[in-house]
Order: structure tokens, then sequence, then C-alpha cells
């Protein structure tokens, strides 16, 4: 881990001295549109050989409302501006009662002994809109106003249709929003990564280690790769409240204070990089041991915030302050993140997630993702982190392979971030779903668009995969005019693409028919030749009724499939086909997709 | 009939040793889910404003609002979207994972990361260092007679029902 830094600060260098010629012109947007899309064209740091120079253009809209929308805290800013990062809670203490404190309020608060937290989220899911809401008031109203912008969101993988619901109540309705879009946070966090730190399209994989959970993310030109998304069930909270049991049991009772606990392990805690070694150097005692650490807990009177105490400084303690003594505990506790196993979970740490689900991709792409890691996410921020990912991922792949992680300078805002260099892309104009959008096609429309794990087959992969593999399809994707349009989030399947695995898939369905008809017919004759195998054919007859019902409905789709191409655009029958696939699709879904899909098509060529 | 002597005399020892059980397997899973759920949750304690008579002293939470432009009458309670959401997180995962199974799409339920391939490592539940024993009565882990004592002294299940 010795070199990366360097190689990639030289990138980073590059692409930096490229992007600053075209700073200014984000700032003074009233220039023609003209000037700006040459100078960008100019200045282009994306190499894929189809992409048009219109693709690079800065969006000339309004600043929008990026919001990252944690579990814990929520990062929250115009994209003119730099994030604010806040708690997405509201607090309750001890000592002033009758209050609530909502969000940064709590920096009002003197005495934050048995801070009480009300969470919105429950496993990264907004569950209680009796803390939510107000917590987005009060951002609204007093961090960032909402009124009339575009807004930039994050919501959770397969975020649940109900949820998007009540979202898009509260933001186009009584917020009355512009425009939303919402992403994943790992997709903004790809954007960022692919466009503005390597500055080309790259396979790649986001570990994104937040505060309920960590979600290891990979993305195959351009998509996520459903298949390999792994999710590890370790997140801050977790940390933080082990740190707070093994205090308890060992010196103070301190289950009541997450709060300063969580301060503790922030101030305290390091990932190791030799973990037996620390284990044994935590075993000495006096000056060989250099990791014990004592650590003054605030007594929010005189100490506001616990800090470390400096070695052989014991003079300035006041009388009457606590203290922890840290050994272990310093190192075991982000080790969780590691190797659950070690509290008893049965899961697989992060290296190891991270080395399945380059395994479980296509194993072209197997190399690249190695190369591409990114860690972003409060735990992160973790000193020695991103090195232990490192290694332990090294450790198990080939020695031929290259193992890159990169770590953001700033883990936690690194997808808001994404969002905000996204607001600045004209791609963001096809994205965003306006008010009156919404209006006319409500929030199963939203949900569509914002969903794109509803869009996905189980069996796609393998059949995509297939396709792959007799002609090197994420070439062919790249250089595919049309996928610049598409290829943000997946959101729509690239029509070149989808069109193919289609062609491919009614082909063997069209064999398989014809098989299970001359199946058929031998059968009837057989009955009629010979007893014995007569029997024979009754067995056979069953697996081929079996599969004949699956078939049936193929059938159908490959007579809509042809009906329709006479009809309409392939794009669009790819389209039908996957919907007519997911049998039960209520009609009006399918009209909202149906129109949706229309949408789609006039604003590409807008 | 010599015990019956002792247990009139009431040898504590003796009382403990025939208290003493060892603990099966489902309670020692049980043990396990329960700190699960500790190392879950929100918060440890108790709500401290639980006691308190909420109903005209609830905060106003648009009290320094003024600026707002929208409209009052498009401003809704917060209860209204709880009331109107009315579901619970498991409730949610398992209408998804339906829906999933239905259409064939990818859910929650497949993002679940499975067992690690390598061997659990192994910590003593007293001061943290690897440990090589197992307590016999409760299968909790310790490293030497020090850590053994004050185990028993403390978090063995012996005596938990």
């Amino acid at each position: 881990m010795s070199s990366p830094t360097g190689q990639e600060s030289g990138m980073f260098m590059s692409i930096e001295s490229k992007r600053l010629k075209i700073e200014p012109k984000t700032y003074s947007r009233r220039k023609s549109d003209k000037n700006r899309s040459k100078r960008n064209s100019n200045s282009d740091d994306l190499p894929s050989p189809s992409k048009t120079s219109k693709s690079k253009d800065k969006y000339v809209g309004p600043p929008s409302v990026i919001l990252d929308n944690g579990s814990y805290t929520a990062k929250i800013g115009m994209s003119n501006n730099e994030p604010k990062v806040i708690p997405n809670c509201m607090m309750k203490v001890k000592s002033e009662r009758k209050r609530l404190f909502i969000s940064n309020q709590i920096e009002e608060c003197r005495d934050l002994s048995g801070l009480y937290y009300l969470l919105p989220c429950e496993k990264g899911y907004i569950m209680k809109w009796t803390v939510q809401k107000p917590v987005w008031d009060y951002i609204f109203n007093n961090v960032c106003s909402v009124e009339d912008k575009p807004v930039v969101m994050t919501q959770p993988l397969y975020n649940f249709k109900a949820i998007q619901e009540i979202t898009d109540e509260i933001f186009f309705e009584e917020y009355e929003i512009k425009s939303m879009f919402r992403a994943n946070p790992t997709d903004l966090a790809k954007y960022e990564y692919t466009n503005n730190v390597v500055g080309k399209q790259t396979s790649c994989i986001i570990v994104d280690s937040g505060f309920t959970c960590t979600t290891v993310v990979p993305y195959i030109g351009g998509k996520k790769y459903y298949k390999g998304i792994k999710r590890i069930n370790v997140g801050g909270k977790l940390l933080t409240n082990y740190l707070k049991d093994i205090i308890s049991y060992r010196q103070l009772h301190v289950m009541d204070e997450t709060y300063v606990i969580n301060q503790v392990k922030e101030d305290t805690c390091y990932v190791s990089s030799d973990f037996k070694q620390d284990m044994r150097i935590a075993g000495y005692s006096g000056e060989q041991n250099t990791i014990v650490k004592n650590y003054v807990l605030p007594d929010f009177n005189t100490i506001r915030r616990g800090y470390v105490q400096q070695q052989g400084d014991t003079s300035e303690i006041a009388e009457g302050c606590q203290i922890l003594r840290l050994n272990n505990e310093r190192f075991t506790v982000p080790e969780i993140l590691f190797y659950p196993s070690d509290i008893g979970m049965e899961s697989m740490g992060i290296p190891e997630t991270i080395v399945k689900c380059i395994k479980l991709c296509p194993p072209k792409e197997q190399p690249l993702l190695a190369k591409n890691i990114v860690v972003i996410g409060g735990n992160a921020n973790f000193p020695g982190f991103k090195e232990r990912v490192y290694s332990d991922v090294r450790s198990y792949l080939p020695d031929h392979w290259t193992v890159h992680v990169y770590k953001p300078e700033n883990p936690t805002t690194f997808a808001w971030k994404g969002g905000k260099s996204l607001s600045e892309d004209s791609k963001i104009k096809s994205l965003l779903i306006t008010k009156e959008q919404y209006e006319e096609r409500g929030s199963s429309y939203t949900y569509e668009r914002f969903s794109d794990w509803v869009h996905t087959q189980k069996g796609d992969d393998q059949e995509k995969n297939k396709v792959s593999e007799v002609k090197p399809a994420a070439e062919s994707i790249l250089r595919n005019s049309n996928f610049t349009r598409f290829d943000l989030f997946g959101k729509h399947e690239p029509e070149g693409e989808e069109d193919c695995v289609v062609v491919e898939e009614s082909m063997e369905v069209d064999k398989t028919v014809t098989k299970d008809s001359a199946g058929g017919n031998n059968k009837s004759s057989e009955s009629v030749m010979n007893v014995d195998t007569a029997k024979d054919s009754k067995e056979d007859d069953a697996e081929v009724s079996n599969s004949g019902r699956d078939l049936e409905t193929y059938q159908e789709e490959v007579e809509e499939y042809s009906n329709n191409k006479t009809e309409r655009s392939s794009s669009k029958t790819a389209k039908t086909t996957i919907n007519a696939r997911s049998s039960n699709m209520d009609t009006y879904e399918t009209n909202c997709f149906n129109s949706y899909d229309f949408d789609v098509f006039e604003n590409t060529y807008i | 009939m010599t015990i019956s002597k002792l247990t009139l005399r009431g040898s504590a020892r003796l009382k403990e040793s025939e208290k003493r059980r060892i603990v099966d397997e489902t309670s020692r899973k049980r043990r396990h889910r329960k700190m699960m759920e500790i190392l879950e949750a929100d918060n440890y304690h108790e709500d401290p404003h639980a006691d308190l008579v909420m109903s005209k002293k609830i905060p106003k939470f648009d009290d320094n609002l003024e600026t707002r432009t929208r409209s009052r009458k498009k401003e809704k309670n917060p209860e209204y979207y709880q009331t109107k959401f009315r579901k619970h997180i498991l409730q949610l995962l398992e209408e998804d994972r339906v829906e999933a199974e239905y259409t064939g799409r990818y859910s929650y339920t497949d993002m679940a990361c499975e067992d690690t391939d390598s061997p659990y490592r192994h910590f003593c539940a007293v001061c943290g260092f690897f440990s090589q024993y197992v307590c016999l009565t409760c299968g909790m882990r310790y490293c030497g007679i020090r850590c053994m004592d004050m185990h028993m002294d403390t978090r063995c299940l012996k005596w938990a029902a």
C-alpha cells in the first residue's frame, strides 16, 4: 500500500488540471450554450469513444438541493455550496425535559449525558415518519430551502414502495419542489468515482459502510450488477453498542451514553493492520504497550467533549473527572467489520465479501473490479481502514491482479459530492421527475423510474453472460452511441444490448417450443406402438408438461414480440416483453410503464 | 441421609452445587440473540421523557418557522404520514420478498451475506484477548484463571433459569 497513493494523486492531478479549465464555466452559467459545449468537449476527460460532446454539458438549471439522507446523519446542501453533515434524528436529554432537539439543535444543549435518540430509520429504511418529517421540516426551513427547486436525494437499495410513496407526497405535495431524482448513495458515489476520480467509465465496486449496515455493490458497464450485491449487517451503530457493552462490563457503566461512547469510538478506535501483533502489544504492561490510551470522559461542566489523554500527562486532569482505559478495545471493535464472526455473527467480513462479490461477477470484469474498489461511509474514517481492506483483499486474489482501494478525502460526503456533480451534468434533465409529471402520473410512476431493481430478472444475468461470451458485449455497449444517454445508473437498459438479449431468448424459446411439440408427437406415436416404452414416455410427458407451462407464457411473449415488432420501435418491444414476463403487472402499472417509455423516448430527442 | 443433615446445617456450597446446571444449546442461542438485539438497538435506556404528560407540552415543531412561504393549508402533521404508512419493517421486508419471488426480480433477501469460510476466532469474554478455554456451564470463553473467576462471579449463566 505504499505506491498507490502516489499513483492516485498523479492521476487525480491530471484530471484536476483538466477540470480547472471548466471550473469557471460552471459558475458563469449564463454564457451561451455553444461556447460551453465547445470548451467542454475540448477538455473532456471521458475517454469513452462513443461519447458525444453534448453529454458533458453543464446543466444550465437553477442549483439543486442535494440530500444524502443517511440513517444517522443527513448530508445536505445546495449544489453550488459545501455539504453540511447534521444528525438525521431527534434527541431527548435528561436535563432539559419538555424539549426535543431536532437535528443540529443539539449543539445548543449543554448536558449531553444520557442522550436518547429517536432515529427515523430501521435497517436503513425510513420507518418513523413522526421523526423523519419534523427533521426534514427543520432542515428545509433552517439549513437549506427546498421549495421550487430540483432535489437530488438518496434512498437505500430496494427502498420499499410504501416509503417512496410517502416521500413523494411529502416532497411534491407539501414542500412543492420543482423536480426530484432519487438514487442509491452508491450510485452517486460510482458517478463521482468514474467521472471525477478516474475520469472514465469503468467497472468498480462501491463499499458503503454506514450506520446500520455495510453494502458491497459492484457496477459493471455503469449498472449495478444485482447478482453480486451483498450486505453485511455491521455498521457504526453496532460498533458503538459493542464498545458500550464491553466498557460497561469491564470498567464503567456507560450503557446509557451512546452519544459519548460514539465520540470515544471516533476518537480512539482504529483498524489494526496486524491483528495478532497488536493483540500481543496490548498484552504487555508498562512502556512496551503502545496501544493503551486513557480517555477523559466529558462531565458536561468543565469538559464539553471527551479527549485522549496525552501520555505521561496526568497533571491537568481535574479532580473528579472519569477516565476510561482503552486497550484492546481500540482495535477489536472495528475488527468486527472485518470478522463479524468475532461476536458470533454468521456473516462474512468486508474483505471476504468483496472477494465473494468479485467472484460472482463475469470473469472478464473481475480484474477490473479488483482495481477499482471504493470505500465510502462513516466507518471508512477509521484510521487504517483502507490499508486493511487492501491487504486483506490482496491476500485473497491472484497475484497478477492489481488491487487498488480508493478512499475519498471525506468518505462521509462522497455520495453527496456525486449528487452535486450529477446535478451539474446535462443528463440530470432526463432523470428528474417534475412536479407536473408526478401530478399527472402519481407515485407509481416515480417508483418505476427510481427503482431500477424492479426491472431486474434473476435469470437475466446468466443470459447476459451468455451474450457476452459469444461476443464481448461490454465493449460493444461502450461503443454504442445510445449508451451514453442511459448509462448513468442503468435505470434504462441500453437499447442495443437489451434487444439482442431478447432476440436470443426468443430464439431459444422457439427452439424449445419446436422440441416440445416434437416430443409430444413422439409420445403419441410411441404409446400406440409399445406398452413398455409408453410408461417411460409418460414420465417424459410429465416433464414436458411441466416445462410446457412455462413455455406457454414464453410463447405468448414471442407472439407479442413479433406483433410488436411490426408496430413499434425495437427498444419499446424489449421493454414490453420484459413487462409481459413479470406477470403480475397491473394494468395501470403497465400503462404507466409504457407512458414512461414513451416519455424517455421523447426525452432523448429533446 | 448425610445430605439432609448437611442441608439442615445449611452449607452454602452444596446448595449452590445443587442449583448449578449446564446451560443447554437453546438458551445459549437465546443469550446470543439477546446480545445481538442489544447491539442493534438505538438506545439502551428508557425514554427519559416517558413519564411526562405530553398532551399540551408537545413541542411545536413549527414555532420558529415564520419565514416559510409554504401555504399552511398544505402542511400536514407528521402523524398523518405515520398513520398513512402504518407498517412494520418486517412486514415490508416480507411483502418485498413475496413480490420479488412472484416477479423473479432481485430483492432485499438476496443481499444477505453467507457465513464466513474462515474459522471463527475466540476471545475472552472478560478481557477481550484470545481465549483457549470454554466455561463448562455456559459456553462463554475465558483466557485464564483470573478471567475465569471473574466470569464465574459475573456473567456466567449458571444461575439462569
